[in-house]
């Protein structure tokens, strides 16, 4: 059986999470291993679950998205993360990208892209959406 | 007078009933001191005296000037022949009366004489009267004269000075009379002038003439005796002065006008600088009102500037916030999408997902309300309107009912817009669809794209319709979000104020011309893209990473692809074709990065280092510990250049 890639999903919208849920579960490549209302546990969630692939918004309460991230890059560096977030001003991008994100996706990209992000951050590449790319390498 | 004082007693008693004043005199000389110190009418005089006969003391007072009326009666009863007589009146005396006196012939006869005293008093007064108020004219005339002399020769000298004529019109005859100022000011030689006043109004300016000639026949009309009137003279060397006339019109008793005779000034100046003046005035009153309207326009932008950065900042919060909900609907959407499900409930779940592309449209375009000042900069997109037009036609087509006509107007040569490809794509698909409505209710008609090339460098992109036009209020309104003139299920009142929002983020401008009956014309004034120096490229150049770090070796390679590099991922040494290699040293021990350069000029090479202190020569750039994505994009962005010139 082949390795399905393993995703924690850090969201403080249950709608999200729960949404995300029933989509990875149709997939026979991906895995749901577990939900976060917030930042604060993340590293603990992440050496107890071993996701592969950390979905992350960066409008959360109680400890910022941008901290966590670096955070994981240290310790876990293995674990790719992918920011999901209605905001894709540029220096939110840029920030994410040099604290490790290896994805920045809008949430107004349709499901299809964010299961494609997870793929493909996987073999190693960074992924942006299309409002987040254009941020990221406009000037 | 009389010596013996018995007499004087007779004489008295005689005359006290005429009720006179009677004065006594003993002698000659008391008489004669009295006479000159009171007045006297009748002295009655003895002519027997022993000092001074009453012949000689008659003589005495007829000879005083004082005494010239004074009417002397002599008494006598010694010489009573008509010598003496004759002598008597030779003296001077009136009368001569014998004694023993007849008192009641006395009597009368002093009565008389006084009354002829009085008489002579009072007609002497009335003479004196008469001359002192004949005296008193002639001065008061004399004073006249001289004033009049004086006030004429004042006259004179000012007329002279100011400029002024007189002139002196009979109008039953039309003769006019004129001063020689008069004729200088109007331009007429004295010689030519005949006396006729057709000759002065020929003078008169023929935009001013009518009007004076109006204003003299109501003044006639209303028996108006004072004319004053200002008006040019167009004289014959092409000089137009100005005149200020005043005059006194008179009238016979049946109300005839007979004369007009007045003054004329040359009043050019004050006319001149009044004019001026108004100009002034009225030029500042312009500026003035030129000012309030810029102002008030600027308000108004300010204003609407400021709803649109309020109306921006919570549409794009609401639309963030309406984001973050559609995303799990959607995805739930596409989960049963991928389910095999009844044709009833798959039909449902397209009409539900229809509905949510809507919602999704509307909340894009509310996150795109913000005014972000970042995303203005970082727009370095450029549109060739030409190329444009081949791609969005289909699009826009489809943005109209089939009846309308879309065309473009795009000349050849247009330079590229900055703006971004899909925000630009988006806005004008939203002013065709708008004048597609517009339309709509005609059933048919024009849409036309147009750009042209401004005088101030920028291009004007224009979307114009030949539909029924929008009222001023409309008009004015129509840019403000959630402004919609059209039912809510339509309209989201978004679309224009979208069009705003990526014209100011292109740093542009956007203008609404449109009035009933006259179509409507946005157009957008848009800056000119930066001449892009790329050069020409037949395969893209290749760029090898040999880079460990995941995260370093994906940011690296997003930013190469950007570059249009083709990038390769190696662990060992570059392939030959290689013109860019970025290594973090791991391979350093089979291929020196300068032994890479050092093969071909165009090649370069990037080592990411804890240790630097290579000696490179620019071909191989050293970044240490770990680049921010902005400091590797700017290397990398060099180097590419260089790469691809070789």
């Amino acid at each position: 059986m082949p390795h399905r890639i393993r995703v924690l999903c850090v969201d403080d919208n249950q709608l999200v999470a729960d949404a995300l849920r029933r989509v990875l579960d149709a997939r026979p490549d991906m895995r749901w291993v577990g939900w976060l209302p917030d930042a604060r546990e993340v590293l603990p969630a992440v050496e107890r679950l071993k996701p592969d692939v950390v979905l992350l918004d960066v409008d959360m309460p109680h400890r910022s998205a941008f901290d966590a991230l670096a955070e994981l890059t240290e310790r876990v560096p293995e674990v790719s993360a992918i920011i999901l977030s209605g905001h894709t001003r540029k220096e939110l991008v840029e920030r994410a990208v040099e604290a490790g994100a290896m994805g920045y996706l809008s949430k107004n990209e349709g499901t299809g892209v964010i299961l494609d992000a997870i793929l493909r951050v996987r073999r190693g590449e960074l992924c942006l959406g299309t409002e987040a790319d254009a941020a990221f390498h406009g000037q | 007078m009389d010596d013996q004082p018995a007499k004087l007693l007779t004489y008295e008693a005689i005359l006290a009933d005429l009720g006179e004043n009677l004065i006594r005199a003993e002698s000659a000389r008391e008489a004669l001191e009295i006479l000159l110190r009171q007045e006297v009418a009748v002295v009655l005089l003895d002519v027997c005296m022993p000092e001074l006969d009453g012949f000689e003391l008659a003589e005495m007072i007829r000879q005083h000037p004082r005494c010239q009326r004074v009417s002397i009666i002599l008494v006598s009863a010694v010489l009573l022949s008509d010598l003496d007589r004759l002598k008597g009146y030779g003296s001077g005396a009136m009368d001569y009366v014998p004694v023993p006196v007849v008192p009641e012939i006395l009597r009368a006869k002093v009565a008389i004489f006084a009354d002829l005293y009085r008489k002579n008093r009072t007609l002497e007064r009335v003479n004196e009267e008469l001359e002192a108020r004949v005296e008193a004219r002639t001065a008061a005339l004399a004073a006249t004269t001289a004033q009049l002399q004086e006030s004429e020769e004042r006259f004179r000298l000012a007329t002279a000075a100011g400029q002024c004529g007189t002139w002196d019109w009979e109008l039953p005859t039309g003769r006019l009379a004129c001063s020689d100022e008069t004729l200088r000011l109007i331009g007429l030689p004295v010689a030519e002038f005949a006396g006729r006043i057709d000759q002065v109004v020929a003078r008169i300016h023929p935009d001013d003439r009518e009007r004076v000639l109006a204003r003299l026949t109501a003044l006639a009309a209303e028996r108006q005796a004072t004319y004053a009137e200002e008006h040019r003279m167009a004289l014959p060397d092409g000089r137009v002065v100005w005149l200020a006339t005043q005059g006194r019109l008179s009238y016979d008793d049946d109300g005839t006008p007979q004369r007009l005779v007045g003054v004329c000034f040359d009043v050019t100046e004050r006319k001149e600088a009044e004019l001026e003046r108004r100009r002034h005035r009225d030029e500042l009153a312009r500026l003035v009102e030129e000012r309030t309207r810029e102002l008030e326009e600027s308000y108004q932008r300010l204003r609407f500037s400021e709803r649109m950065a309020a109306i921006g900042t919570l549409a794009a919060g609401i639309g963030h916030d309406l984001g973050n909900l559609l995303l799990p609907v959607r995805m739930r959407l596409d989960t049963l999408q991928t389910r095999d499900l009844p044709p009833d409930v798959r039909r449902d779940l397209t009409a539900i997902q229809k509905a949510t592309q809507y919602v999704q449209k509307l909340t894009s375009g509310l996150r795109l309300l913000a005014l972000d000042p970042d995303q203005r900069a970082a727009s370095t997109e450029s549109v060739d309107l030409e190329e444009w037009w081949s791609e969005a036609e289909p699009l826009l087509r489809s943005a109209v009912p089939s009846n309308i006509e879309v065309r473009a107007r795009i000349p050849a040569g247009i330079p590229p817009i900055q703006v971004g490809r899909s925000a630009f794509a988006q806005a004008v698909f939203n002013l065709v669809q708008n004048a597609g409505d517009a339309l709509q209710q005609r059933g048919v008609g024009v849409v036309e794209v147009s750009a042209e090339v401004e005088p101030d460098g920028r291009v004007a992109v224009r979307v114009r319709d030949d539909g029924p036009g929008m009222p001023e209020e409309v008009r004015q309104r129509c840019l403000e979000p959630f402004f919609t003139t059209r039912s809510r299920s339509f309209s989201t009142g978004l679309g224009l104020p979208l069009v705003v929002s990526v014209v100011h983020r292109a740093g542009g401008a956007i203008e609404v011309d449109s009035a009933p009956g006259r179509g409507t014309t946005f157009t957008l004034h848009l800056p000119v893209a930066p001449l892009a120096v790329e050069p020409e490229r037949v395969t893209a150049p290749l760029a090898v990473l040999t880079v460990k770090d995941v995260r370093t070796r994906a940011v690296m390679s997003s930013i190469l692809k950007m570059l249009h590099f083709q990038v390769e991922t190696a662990a060992h040494p570059p392939a030959a074709e290689a013109r860019l290699w970025i290594t973090d040293g791991s391979a350093l021990a089979a291929e020196a990065p300068e032994a890479f350069v050092g093969r071909h000029p165009a090649r370069r090479a990037v080592v990411l280092t804890n240790s630097p202190g290579r000696n490179a020569d620019g071909r191989i750039v050293e970044l240490t510990g770990h680049p921010k994505p902005g400091e590797v994009r700017a290397t990398l962005t060099r180097l590419a250049a260089e790469c691809q010139r070789g």
